[in-house]
C-alpha cells in the first residue's frame, strides 16, 4: 500500500469508527442530544487535510447515515456536502482560530444542522414546525452545546492521530 | 514532485504559490443535484425503505467492532496485576463457595431472562402461532421518525405491516424486512396512524404520532366526544393492520380550542418498552 492510499485508509477508518459509535453505542434517552461524531470528524479532516477529504466522503457517509438513521435519503448527504464546502472554503480562517472560537462556530453550525434535519420534507407533521416545538429546539441547543464541548477533545485526539500516523 | 492542483503560479514573480484550493462549486452543485435526485426518489418511490434493511444486514458484523475496545479494556486489567495478587485470586477461585456463588449468580441471571420471556408469552392473548419473538438491535436517533431495528431469523415469516407488541402494549409495525433484520415504525413516528377505541366512552379514532418523547394526538375528534382524562385507549383492529384490543396509551390532555372545530386530545404512549430487549411480532392473518 503506497503512502497516499494508506493516508486515505486511515482517514476513512476514523470516519467509519465514528459512524459506528454514532449508530450503536448510546442509550435511547441520550439519542436526541448526542453529538454527531461523524460530523465532527468530517469537519476536522476538512479543516486539517482539505485536499484528502471532499465530496466523495461527504456523500458516502451522508448516505450511510440516512440509511442507518431512517432519515430521507440524500438529506444528510446534502448537509454534509454543504458543511464540507463551507469548511473547505473558509478553512484558513477556521484553522487559525482559537479552540473556543472554533467551538462557537461548531455550536451555531450544529444548531443549523439540527434544524435543517427536522424540515418536514415529507409533509407528515403539519401540526408543528421545528422552531415552534420547544422540546426539539431544546434538543437542538443541547446537541449543539455537546458538539461544541466535544469539539476540543475530538480535535486534539485527531490531531495527535494525524501527526502520529498520517505522513504527508 | 507536487501535483499541479496543490499550487498556483504567480503572474508577477512566476513563483509557485502553495495553497490548497477549495472544492470547485460546479462539483458541489453536481453532487447536490445527485442528493436531490436521491431525495426525490425516496419521496416518490420509497427508495430508502427498499435498501435500508439490507444496509443494516451489511453493517451487522461491524457492530461487533464497537464492543471490541470494551472487551479489550475489561481483559487488559489482568496484565497489570502483580504475581502476588494473581496467586491470591487463584486461591480464591479454588474455594468451592466462590464457585457456587458464581453459579448462583449465573442461574439468577438466567431466571431473570426467563421471567421476562415468560411475561411476554403470558401476555399473548391471541393465536400463539401468529407470534414470533424478536430481539432489539438498535434504534435510530431520528426524533420525528424513529426507527427500531430488530433481529429476525432468516427463516421467519415476518411480513410488512406485522405489529410489534410487548407485554405492556403496542409498539409499532414492520415497514421493511430483509433476511436478518426488520425495520419497525414506532407509534411515536409522525407518519404513524393507529385506529383505536377508548376504554370507557367506546369512541373510535385514529392516533397520529408526534415524535419520540412527545404525545400522540387523536385525529378529527368531534367537540361533543366524551373522552376522559386518564382513559386508556386500545387498538380497535379496524383496517386489519393491528390486532384488536392491544393497549396503546392513555389520554393525558383534552383541549377545546376556540379556533378549531375539533377537540385536541393527547395520548401518552408507552415509553419503557423502548428500553427492553425482546418483542413479539404479531403476524397478521
Amino acid at each position: 500500500m503506497n503512502r497516499e492510499s494508506k493516508n486515505q485508509f486511515l482517514i476513512y477508518l476514523t470516519l467509519c469508527l465514528s459512524l459506528l459509535l454514532d449508530v450503536y453505542v448510546f442509550p435511547v434517552s441520550f439519542m436526541a442530544i448526542k453529538p454527531s461524531l461523524v460530523l465532527l470528524v468530517l469537519i476536522y479532516w476538512n479543516m486539517a487535510l482539505p485536499d484528502r477529504v471532499g465530496i466523495a466522503a461527504a456523500l458516502l457517509f451522508g448516505t450511510l447515515i440516512d440509511l442507518l438513521e431512517g432519515s430521507l435519503l440524500g438529506l444528510h448527504g446534502t448537509l454534509f456536502l454543504l458543511i464540507t464546502y463551507m469548511c473547505q472554503r473558509f478553512f484558513y480562517q477556521f484553522r487559525v482560530s482559537g479552540l473556543w472560537q472554533q467551538s462557537i462556530i461548531i455550536f451555531f453550525l450544529c444548531i443549523l444542522y439540527k434544524q435543517i434535519l427536522a424540515l418536514d420534507l415529507l409533509n407528515v407533521n403539519e401540526s408543528q414546525t421545528n422552531l415552534s416545538d420547544v422540546l426539539y429546539f431544546t434538543h437542538s441547543l443541547l446537541f449543539a452545546l455537546f458538539s461544541a464541548l466535544l469539539w476540543s477533545p475530538v480535535l486534539l485526539i485527531l490531531r495527535y492521530y494525524r501527526r502520529r500516523w498520517i505522513k504527508i | 514532485m507536487m501535483p499541479k492542483r496543490e499550487y498556483k503560479v504567480s503572474y508577477i514573480s512566476s513563483e509557485a504559490i502553495f495553497a490548497v484550493p477549495a472544492m470547485k462549486p460546479s462539483k458541489v452543485i453536481l453532487a447536490m443535484l445527485l442528493c436531490f435526485t436521491l431525495m426525490l426518489s425516496d419521496i416518490y418511490f420509497g427508495a430508502s425503505s427498499k435498501i435500508r434493511t439490507y444496509a443494516h444486514d451489511v453493517f451487522m458484523p461491524l457492530s461487533t467492532l464497537v464492543n471490541l475496545p470494551l472487551n479489550l479494556i475489561s481483559k487488559s486489567g489482568d496484565v497489570f496485576k502483580t504475581r502476588y495478587t494473581l496467586r491470591k485470586e487463584l486461591d480464591e477461585f479454588r474455594i468451592e463457595n466462590k464457585k457456587l456463588r458464581v453459579t448462583n449468580q449465573f442461574l439468577e441471571k438466567v431466571s431473570k431472562e426467563n421471567e421476562e420471556l415468560n411475561r411476554l408469552w403470558s401476555s399473548a392473548r391471541l393465536n400463539l402461532n401468529n407470534y414470533s419473538l424478536v430481539k432489539k438491535r438498535t434504534i435510530s436517533s431520528n426524533e420525528f421518525q424513529p426507527l427500531l431495528i430488530v433481529d429476525i431469523s432468516s427463516d421467519s415469516s415476518i411480513d410488512l405491516n406485522d405489529s410489534l407488541i410487548t407485554d405492556k402494549g403496542l409498539i409499532g409495525r414492520v415497514i421493511a424486512s430483509s433476511k436478518y433484520s426488520a425495520e419497525v415504525m414506532l407509534l411515536h413516528d409522525v407518519r404513524s396512524f393507529v385506529p383505536v377505541i377508548s376504554e370507557k366512552s367506546k369512541l373510535h379514532a385514529n392516533i397520529k404520532g408526534g415524535g419520540l418523547g412527545r404525545s400522540g394526538k387523536l385525529q378529527y375528534v368531534k367537540k361533543t366526544a366524551a373522552y376522559e382524562l386518564g382513559e386508556k385507549v386500545y387498538s380497535s383492529g379496524i383496517a386489519d393492520t393491528f390486532p384488536e384490543g392491544v393497549y396503546v396509551g392513555e389520554i393525558v390532555s383534552i383541549k377545546d380550542l376556540s379556533d378549531s372545530e375539533f377537540l385536541e386530545v393527547e395520548i401518552s404512549f408507552l415509553q419503557s418498552p423502548l428500553n427492553q430487549d425482546f418483542y413479539f411480532v404479531y403476524e397478521n392473518e
